[in-house]
């Protein structure tokens, strides 16, 4: 998928990363909706059209995998970010391109070209 | 006078005592004996020279008194000492056939021939007669000098036990207060026989000994310890745990508790046999506790870096841009660095707990001014905040003040910063914070073109769980910002 004119959801729980990654898709042209709680993130799946979404696995430490599932139901390509280099994703997302913090900007192209929405 | 003594025939001396003596090689085999000792056998001196000692006189080897004579003898073949017997069944064949019951006390010395034992002497007394001495002790009195040797010898036995009680004392009690669990399982129906402190502390102080490992311990059968102690009492071969889980019960019962284990079953084989199984081990559930939670702070730990590591990258990223120049950026930089690295200060000191929002701030602001913080006053309470709101609010708190040192009441000499707050509990560990940032006395100031890092910041995420509403006010005066957050907090 292309970011330019794309809108893609953030789901991050540490504000300034999250402001980072905001700036980075911005440039890439895409228009940004920023939730920082998984609630928050399932009401803008629920009323917005969503082109792409990149999830932090933890959350508050909440997993974040419900949003992920959401996603799946809605054909709508994600990607996972995580601090926890080791952990591995459960099998239904274990094909989800998954980027590690700290991220470059390249890295989270190159994560959502990879994309794609999963077979049901 | 006599000019030497009389020669004494020796072996005389010996056939006429009133004692009955047998003389036996090392090797248990008749070599001589007395006439009062064929007496109190009832054989003829044929019968008895030349054959092994227990041939002569056959007892089933499994009896309590064969075992009792030959480990005897045994011992005073290896130690070359005198060993007694203070009372000893040993039933005698009667010349008319059948056995008659008879009971003896027997002194067994040894005859030393180059270092070693060549021959060992018995004085053995029927003692069957003793009941008839307490029976009839009128007519006792030619008897009398038989029975004080029999007391003799059983008052050195019973010194000889006493010390064998003492020596088992002793090892009962090391074996009781030994560090590591013990227990001793016997049969094929696994029944404890032995158990230490340590182990019934380990199964919280059931009492075992008596009971097989089903009635005592119910739960661990189906964890397969009974069918692994049948294992080893099968195979003879020993079995090896390290740290294995088992369930054990708590005390009074309730839900099972998981305690790791170290412990060894060595097979206790007799003559070939394995008779039992000998449990040892040490309950190692505190050193796993340890190490599963050392494992765990070190993942948490990585995650924490490389969540640090992203927000200097973010930090990085809003300090260098093309709008700003290089020099100027890496000053920005250097001190959003310095104010991650005071709040970090801060939350290292509480384990990474939390940290107090009074706290917090004073940290951001001495970071951000260094010693000159005079000017600024803060007055607010000291709530617990989570870490991550820290670190964000401490960031917040930076740029306010790096903006007031670059354009507002910090830029000249006059100029001070009022910081207050208010707190009302909110629900569920969140509490409604109320900051005003009141700048006075510095240089007229205008609203900035456009928003910058630290205002965004403030924006997206002082609170973690719902947005914070900021408001900045550009007066006349200087800056006037109120920030008004819910902000997950840590109970005390």
């Amino acid at each position: 998928m292309t970011l330019e004119g794309a809108t893609v959801l953030i789901l991050e729980d540490e504000p300034i990363i999250g402001l980072a990654l905001e700036d980075m898709l911005s440039r890439q042209g895409a228009s940004v909706l920023f939730a920082s709680q998984v609630a928050e993130a399932c009401e803008f799946i629920e009323q917005e059209q969503l082109d792409s979404a990149v999830l932090d696995v933890n959350v508050h430490g909440v997993l974040s995998y419900p949003v992920a599932a959401m996603l799946n139901e809605r054909k709508i390509p994600f990607i996972f970010a995580t601090g926890y280099g080791d952990r591995s994703h459960p099998s239904e997302f274990a094909a989800v391109p998954t980027i590690a913090k700290p991220y470059s900007v390249e890295d989270v192209r190159r994560a959502l070209q990879k994309s794609r929405p999963l077979e049901a | 006078m006599l000019a030497r003594p009389p020669s004494i025939d020796f072996e005389a001396l010996f056939c006429a005592s009133p004692n009955p003596y047998v003389l036996m090689s090392s090797d248990l085999t008749i070599v001589t004996m007395n006439d009062a000792y064929l007496a109190a056998t009832m054989r003829e001196r044929e019968d008895l020279v030349g054959r092994p000692m227990f041939d002569a006189f056959p007892s089933d080897p499994d009896s309590d008194s064969h075992q009792l004579l030959q480990s005897s003898f045994e011992r005073v073949v290896r130690t070359g000492e005198r060993d007694e017997i203070a009372l000893i069944r040993y039933d005698i064949e009667q010349p008319s056939g059948g056995y008659e019951e008879r009971y003896w006390s027997a002194t067994h010395t040894p005859l030393i021939d180059a270092g070693k034992v060549a021959y060992i002497l018995q004085h053995t007394v029927d003692v069957t007669e003793l009941h008839r001495l307490r029976t009839f002790a009128a007519e006792a009195g030619h008897h009398a000098r038989e029975e004080t040797g029999v007391f003799e010898r059983a008052h050195a036995v019973q010194e000889a036990n006493q010390t064998l009680a003492q020596e088992t004392q002793r090892l009962r009690t090391l074996f009781e207060q030994a560090p590591g669990f013990i227990a001793v399982i016997t049969g094929p129906e696994l029944r404890f026989q032995l158990a230490n402190a340590a182990y019934r502390r380990l199964v919280s102080g059931r009492d075992v000994v008596g009971k097989t490992v089903a009635e005592a311990l119910p739960e661990v059968v189906d964890q397969g310890f009974t069918a692994l102690l049948d294992q080893v009492r099968t195979s003879g071969e020993p079995f090896i745990g390290r740290s294995v889980g088992i369930m054990l019960e708590v005390e009074g019962g309730g839900p099972l508790e998981e305690r790791f284990v170290d412990f060894i079953y060595q097979p206790i084989s007799i003559g070939g046999e394995v008779t039992g199984v000998f449990v040892q081990g040490n309950d190692v559930t505190d050193q796993r506790r340890a190490e599963e939670h050392q494992k765990l702070l070190i993942n948490e730990l990585n995650h924490r870096v490389k969540n640090t590591l992203s927000i200097v990258q973010a930090l990085a990223m809003q300090s260098f841009n093309d709008r700003v120049e290089p020099s100027a950026a890496r000053e920005t930089f250097d001190a959003r660095l310095n104010a991650l690295s005071a709040a970090h200060n801060l939350l290292t000191m509480e384990n990474w707990e939390s940290a107090g929002l009074f706290d917090t701030i004073e940290a951001s602001v001495a970071a951000t001014m260094g010693p000159d913080t005079d000017r600024v006053s803060l007055r607010g309470p000291n709530i617990l905040l989570a870490p991550q709101t820290a670190v964000s609010l401490a960031m917040a708190i930076h740029e306010l003040c790096t903006n007031a040192i670059k354009y507002g009441a910090l830029s000249n000499e006059s100029g001070k910063v009022d910081i207050r707050w208010t707190v009302s509990p909110g629900p569920e560990k969140l509490a409604d914070v109320a900051i005003e940032w009141t700048e006075t006395g510095g240089p007229p100031v205008a609203a900035p073109t456009r928003r910058g890092f630290g205002t965004r910041l403030i924006e997206r995420g002082l609170s973690a769980e719902l947005r914070s509403k900021v408001a900045l006010d550009f007066r006349q005066s200087g800056l006037k910002c109120t920030i008004l957050a819910k902000l997950p907090t840590v109970s005390e």
